[in-house]
């Protein structure tokens, strides 16, 4: 025994000593080499001439940020992130794009791009592995670590986070997943007089395919089957049936006032106009021609979210339109067959399994007033911290998914695209996003986290809340029946489709808009959309200009008006200066027209005088951007002498050129 | 036996192909929704470019067109045709720095025509430079194309 482990010995003392070599060579070894020798080459080349200043050292690199407990040692690899001579460099050298902004020594890696920051190798770092579950985040969902430091109502900076939340709230996902904090709301219509509203086969192809009668529409698909969506019909179908009407008008007047009245601002027709509202060119095959009528009456009677103002036709124009629309808008690809069948469907259908259908899925989770139907509340999984939640607590049922695809972010990606993937049977309806928008949504999603606490020292909120302007008594009355925050803005509330008036007081002229509300026109030569014309009642007339000119107003703009009655706007020397201004220093022509003749970017200048105040042409001219964030417009630095040759230009009756 | 597997052979063969095809079809015909990653984002621009794609499309895409050939919709209003940027010859010979002046200061300051607004008000010089690097990119893409 002793003779053969002394014979061994020797073999046992080099086998001991290999392995204690392997063990030196591995710690010298380190993945991360590869690339810091790779680096140093392209250090090398870019270095030039220069190469003494190259100093470079072999070896990990790691930033402690001690503010939010994390150690990175992500740019052992990543070695040229704050070198802005490697930008066109290939990963992983690149430089950051983002470095002035966000600097490493405040922020580091992982805090926004998530990854295991302790670890060097490749797989590890960028994760999952078998025990660090947290990936570093695809680049599509990047920004949902902005809303960390910046608050939920970053806009600009963030654009896919933002177009999330928009989604996320438009869609209606808030009303069957609770978000703490988040008010619920149910963005459907009130359903209880369906039988009065639509034709029975219209509901049912509806429930099936929402998209392909409607592209536009936020109602998801259920994935019904012919039967069940029968059932959900008969059920929805119950109560008083449409009033026989037949609408008595003439066809032209109602084309007539139909294309006067501007509909297709916001509606489209064949998918030719706005993006507002419905698509039109089927309308007639839906909803009855009483409840056609009832809509342009008074759509806030009907439904208080409805975006549709209140135009304030008589009566007879209503039968004219109504005569037109239904007679015009109808399905001409609908055979009669089918639609005999789909009748026959819906009449033989079991209401009380459509019952069921409508409690079960949660149509209540958007639609009001379903009557028979209980609203059971939020019935999805809470979502208040989805960002957080662990891999293991998300069922990826029987689909197959190698490891290192095993993310939250791409199973929340996976479930916006496609919801019932992971388990047939499931009740989420299928809102048909497309990529970028179910990116969109994971984004937002991910955002959504416990933990989102960051020292305060890192807050830095971006974006402005939603703004809490609501005018009371008369004014407060016109903007409601109008719905003119739709599309103008008023103290950053309202769409961005029209001007925004928060200083329109002090910008027009009373007189212009008097004459504006009375025959709206288009103020720039191209644009399609356009001012309807409302019938605005007189009385509303002179509260609408008392609150302009008294509330819609800049002090800015007001304060200059004595500076500006002094300035010779009237003397020929003044205005031939501005002439020459205008056509040859600054070339304003390349923008703007001025007796049909110049660009079409700006608006028309021919009668700016009639239009705008002198005031603020003034001061306009000072800084076109300093009011009109999105003006395409370039600021000079105009002397006062400038200004004052192009105000007078503008404001005086021009000749053509 | 072996005689008679080989004579079978063929037959056998002609059933397996029908089987193969006969099962695929039948998968094909329903779409089995799969499990999906999400795209890398396509575009063959760096950062910087596309930073500058997104200034192009706001201010100069208007006269300078979409894809740089000088015919946007307002070009056809200007007293001169604005520069086109895919032309690769003229592209050439000029440098960043004249194309980044042109835009911060405008047409009129390098004897150009006063239709090409300065921008230096508007845009900061990094936002000049992110423009001038995708203008360069304009060129390239048309060559490619062709």
């Amino acid at each position: 025994m002793k003779d053969i482990f002394q014979k061994i010995f020797p073999l046992l003392a080099v086998v001991v000593f290999l392995l204690f070599l392997g063990q030196v060579w591995k710690d010298y070894n380190r993945p991360y080499l590869k690339y810091q020798k790779e680096f140093k080459k392209l250090l090398v080349e870019k270095a030039g001439n220069d190469q003494k200043r190259i100093d470079f050292q072999f070896g990990a690199r790691q930033r402690w940020i001690e503010a939010l407990d994390r150690a990175d040692r992500c740019e052992t690899c990543h070695l040229g992130v704050d070198d802005p001579r490697f930008k066109d460099a290939p990963q992983p050298y690149r430089t950051h794009p983002d470095a002035d902004r966000h600097s490493f020594e405040k922020f580091g890696c992982t805090v926004c791009h998530s990854g295991q920051g302790l670890a060097t190798p490749l797989q590890d770092a960028h994760g999952p592995t078998a025990n660090w579950y947290k990936a570093i985040f695809h680049e599509d969902f990047m920004e949902n670590s902005c809303s960390l430091c910046h608050g939920e109502f970053i806009h600009t900076q963030a654009p896919v986070f933002a177009r999330g939340r928009q989604t996320f709230n438009v869609d209606g996902c808030r009303g069957c997943h609770v978000i703490k904090g988040e008010e619920r709301i149910r963005v459907g219509k009130p359903l209880d007089d369906m039988a009065e509203r639509v034709k029975p086969d219209w509901l049912y192809r509806w429930i099936r395919d929402p998209k392909a009668f409607q592209p536009r529409t936020t109602m998801p698909n259920f994935r019904f089957s012919e039967q069940q969506a029968a059932d959900a019909a008969a059920f929805l179908l119950q109560g008083p049936k449409a009033a026989a009407f037949e609408p008595k008008g003439s066809v032209q007047r109602g084309k007539t006032l139909f294309l006067d009245s501007r509909c297709i601002s916001c509606h489209s027709v064949e998918g030719k106009g706005g993006d507002l509202a419905p698509e039109l060119s089927r309308i007639a095959s839906k909803l009855y021609p009483e409840r056609i009528s009832l809509i342009i009456k008074n759509p806030h009677k009907l439904w208080a979210r409805s975006q549709m103002p209140i135009f304030g036709f008589s009566d007879n124009e209503i039968q004219d339109l109504v005569t037109f629309i239904s007679g015009e808008y109808i399905d001409l690809g609908l055979g009669e067959k089918v639609a005999a069948h789909e009748i026959q469907l819906v009449r033989k259908a079991d209401k009380d399994q459509g019952r069921k259908l409508v409690e079960k899925y949660g149509c209540t989770g958007c639609h009001t007033q379903i009557k028979g139907a209980k609203d059971r509340g939020e019935i999805g999984p809470e979502l208040t911290s989805i960002g957080s939640i662990h891999i293991a607590h998300l069922d990826f049922g029987d689909i197959t998914v190698p490891l290192q695809n095993r993310t939250v972010p791409n199973w929340l990606y996976n479930k916006m695209l496609n919801p019932r993937l992971f388990k047939p049977g499931l009740k989420m309806p299928d809102f048909t996003f497309s990529d970028s928008d179910a990116g969109a949504v994971t984004t937002y999603l991910l955002s959504l986290k416990t933990e989102k606490t960051v020292p305060a020292a890192y807050s830095l909120p971006l974006g402005e809340p939603p703004s809490p302007y609501a005018p009371q008594g008369r004014f407060g009355k016109i903007l409601d029946r109008y719905r003119c925050l739709v599309c103008h803005m008023i103290d950053r509330k309202g769409g961005d489709m029209a001007p925004n008036l928060s200083q329109e007081g002090s910008r027009v002229k009373k007189k212009w808009l008097e004459h504006f509300m009375k025959a709206p026109d288009t103020i720039r030569p191209i644009l399609p959309e356009r001012m309807p014309l409302f019938k605005i009642l007189d009385p509303e007339d002179e509260a609408l200009y008392a609150y302009f000119k008294t509330t819609l107003v800049d002090d800015r703009v007001e304060n200059l008006a004595g500076s500006v009655e002094k300035m010779p706007l009237n003397d020929p020397e003044v205005i031939r200066l501005g002439r020459k201004l205008y056509y040859e220093k600054y070339a304003c022509n390349a923008c703007h027209q001025i007796n049909l003749k110049g660009g079409l970017i700006g608006p028309d200048l021919t009668k700016v005088g009639e239009r705008l105040t002198p005031d603020w042409i003034v001061y306009y001219l000072h800084n076109p951007k300093a009011f009109v964030v999105r003006s395409v417009e370039p600021v000079y630095k105009l002397t006062a002498q400038e200004i004052e040759g192009l105000a007078a230009f503008l404001i005086n009756p021009k000749e053509g050129k | 036996m072996a005689g008679y597997w080989r004579r079978l052979a063929p037959a056998v063969g002609v059933v397996c192909v029908f089987l193969v095809l006969g099962g695929s079809n039948g998968q094909g015909a329903q779409t089995v929704p799969k499990f999906q990653l999400p795209q890398k984002p396509k575009s063959a621009l760096t950062p910087v470019e596309q930073k500058g794609r997104t200034l192009y499309g706001y201010y100069c895409a208007l006269c300078h067109g979409k894809t740089g050939k000088g015919d946007g919709f307002n070009s056809y209003n200007l007293t001169k045709p604005p520069r086109n940027f895919t032309d690769r010859a003229r592209m050439a010979a000029l440098s960043d720095s004249r194309i980044k002046k042109t835009i911060l200061d405008g047409g009129a300051a390098l004897g150009m025509s006063p239709d090409m607004p300065a921008w230096g008000g508007v845009l900061t010089d990094k936002e000049a430079s992110d423009l001038t690097a995708y203008i360069r990119t304009l060129a390239k893409q048309d060559g490619g194309k062709k």
